[in-house]
């Protein structure tokens, strides 16, 4: 027992030392805003860095998959609970996502600067934390500056007038300078043909030329996409891609034949009860659909995300299964007594069940809890068909129980 | 890879180690991620000055989805705040604790909650039905269903 515990010790500090949160950075007076931009890029539930980001119609962002737990609980936003969310109101962000992507990977660059700015101070007196962290900043900022502001500037000033330095970019992003975006109807027309092409209502193109327009828009877009997705990581991964979302299903209308044939088409295993089986479909839903609202590089194969669902569900399965193998006979024993009261306090209430009570509704929330860890205790056996949810459902076990 | 809630709780747990705690809460047990201590001091003027409670969380693995169970220790000599909300036998009747809950919320957060709540008491006594809850409460406060009749700070 101790030495269990010794070791769990050692793995929250172990976990607690390993994972990245936003005090990895210093504090805001040392390094203005990196605590916060970290923050802001971290889901509010997971308090990882957003994966799959969706907004909800307030505006609040979540990683996909933890919103979707979370509504599945209760229909409001974590974040300001306005009510009446579902999942049908989640909107993709793939702003946030490349953001997201983009310091994904600054993030461990800037904390290496961050790091070497404090060797380089840090050999001196710890008590002078003040004027040492200063320095500690104003070294990685010096250096940044000469690495990362030095390009753009060298830009600007090279190609001209410098105040706006993404216009000049433009014109040699969006068309060769034989082509030009038609001013009423925006599509890409040869030069020599743009009064020909307004003349007749936005409507003649010229048939090559309309192609290679079209292929100036979409080709350099899709083609390669595709390309590097099949050949890279071939059916499965292709499969993922092009896969659409999962509708909700509402299993109380199926038998379980339908729950099982529902898995089935999804390749999922069809063992366990109905229960089982109602979680796994529901769980595989919400890991699909939350994996469709990635950008399409960023999504996990079908393979990995059965791997993901055979992760929950044996963590589902061992967190049971721990507390039943230490509960079972010493739990029974030591609230033998409390057993016995609690099934005869229940009994003589069947009478006067109409009377609304705090300790009615105490005594069988009690004896749910205690059948919760110890499935095999016999007092409470009654109560186990009841699904597992830890949240209010006490009303409905007492009518199980009464 | 550690689970969702065992990374949450680290990640909390992370901060509170390199941050530290508010005023007047400390972190006294964090040995696993089932089960946290914290003592709760309400600073400044109020009815509990000078009184250290103790706060006991325990997580499920469905944190921080499902709310962790949060109740005042009362064993080895510790009391439960005398309080509207608070039940002799520890137990706390606060909506973000119930079906206020919110995953966005976080042990901290909890902790200052509380503590506001006894900030603002005006009359330190027991809820009116303490004894008859008490006599039947179950051993985790999050199977009890309380009806938050909105008086509460």
């Amino acid at each position: 027992m101790q030495m269990s515990t010794g070791s769990k010790k050692r793995t929250i500090e172990q976990l607690a030392a390993t994972v990245s949160d936003s005090t990895d950075f210093p504090d805001i007076d040392t390094a203005p805003g990196l605590r916060t931009l970290d923050t802001a890029l971290r889901c509010p539930i997971c308090c990882e860095l957003f994966s799959g980001p969706v907004t909800l119609r307030c505006g609040h962002c979540f990683c996909s998959l933890c919103i979707r737990g979370s509504l599945a609980q209760k229909q409001e936003c974590p974040s300001c609970r306005k009510g009446e969310e579902n999942e049908g109101h989640l909107r993709v962000n793939p702003v946030v996502e490349e953001a997201v992507e983009a310091w994904s990977k600054a993030r461990p660059f800037i904390l290496q600067l961050l790091h070497r700015g404090g060797r380089l101070s840090g050999s001196n007196s710890s008590s002078e934390s003040g004027p040492s962290n200063k320095r500690k900043r104003s070294n990685p900022d010096s250096d940044s500056d000469i690495e990362l502001v030095a390009p753009p500037s060298g830009h600007k000033t090279g190609i001209g007038s410098g105040t706006v330095f993404s216009k000049p970019q433009e014109p040699m992003l969006a068309a060769s300078p034989a082509e030009t975006p038609c001013p009423v109807c925006g599509k890409t027309v040869k030069h020599e043909i743009i009064n020909q092409h307004l003349d007749s209502g936005c409507k003649t193109f010229h048939l090559n030329n309309s192609k290679t327009a079209w292929s100036k828009i979409m080709g350099p877009r899709v083609d390669p996409g595709k390309n590097k997705q099949t050949q890279a990581k071939g059916k499965e991964r292709s499969l993922s891609v092009e896969g659409e979302a999962l509708p909700k299903v509402s299993y109380d209308t199926l038998k379980d034949k339908q729950i099982k044939q529902l898995l089935q088409d999804q390749g999922l295993a069809t063992l366990g009860n109905r229960a089982l089986c109602i979680a796994r479909h529901q769980k595989w839903v919400m890991l699909w659909n939350s994996n469709l609202d990635k950008a399409p590089k960023n999504r996990k194969s079908k393979s990995q995300l059965r791997s993901d669902l055979d992760q929950w569900l044996q963590e589902k399965h061992e967190s049971k299964s721990k507390v039943v193998v230490e509960d079972t006979f010493g739990h029974q024993k030591k609230y033998e007594s409390e057993f016995k009261r609690l099934t005869e306090e229940a009994r003589p209430k069947k009478a006067v069940s109409s009377q609304l009570s705090d300790s009615r509704e105490a005594t069988s929330s009690e004896a749910k809890y205690t059948d919760a860890t110890s499935s095999t205790s016999s007092p409470v056996k009654l109560l186990s068909q009841s699904p597992q949810s830890p949240h209010h459902d006490g009303d409905n076990n007492e009518i199980e129980v009464l | 890879m550690a689970s969702i809630s065992a990374r949450r709780l680290a990640k909390e747990l992370h901060e509170i180690q390199t941050e530290g705690c508010p005023v007047g809460i400390n972190l006294l047990q964090a040995d696993d991620f089932a089960a946290w201590q914290f003592t709760i001091e309400v600073m400044g003027e109020s009815l509990y000055q000078g009184e250290v409670f103790t706060l006991l969380f325990r997580f499920d693995k469905h944190y921080p989805i499902s709310s962790p169970a949060v109740q005042f220790v009362v064993t080895d000599g510790k009391t439960s705040p005398v309080h509207p909300h608070v039940y002799s036998n520890g137990h706390i009747c606060a909506s973000i604790l119930g079906n206020e809950w919110s995953p966005v919320l976080s042990v901290i957060a909890v902790c200052l909650t509380l503590q506001s709540m006894l900030a603002s008491c005006k009359k330190k006594e027991r809820p009116p039905d303490n004894d008859r809850y008490v006599r039947h409460a179950p051993d985790n406060p999050k199977k009890t269903q309380f009806h938050y009749d909105g008086n509460s700070p």
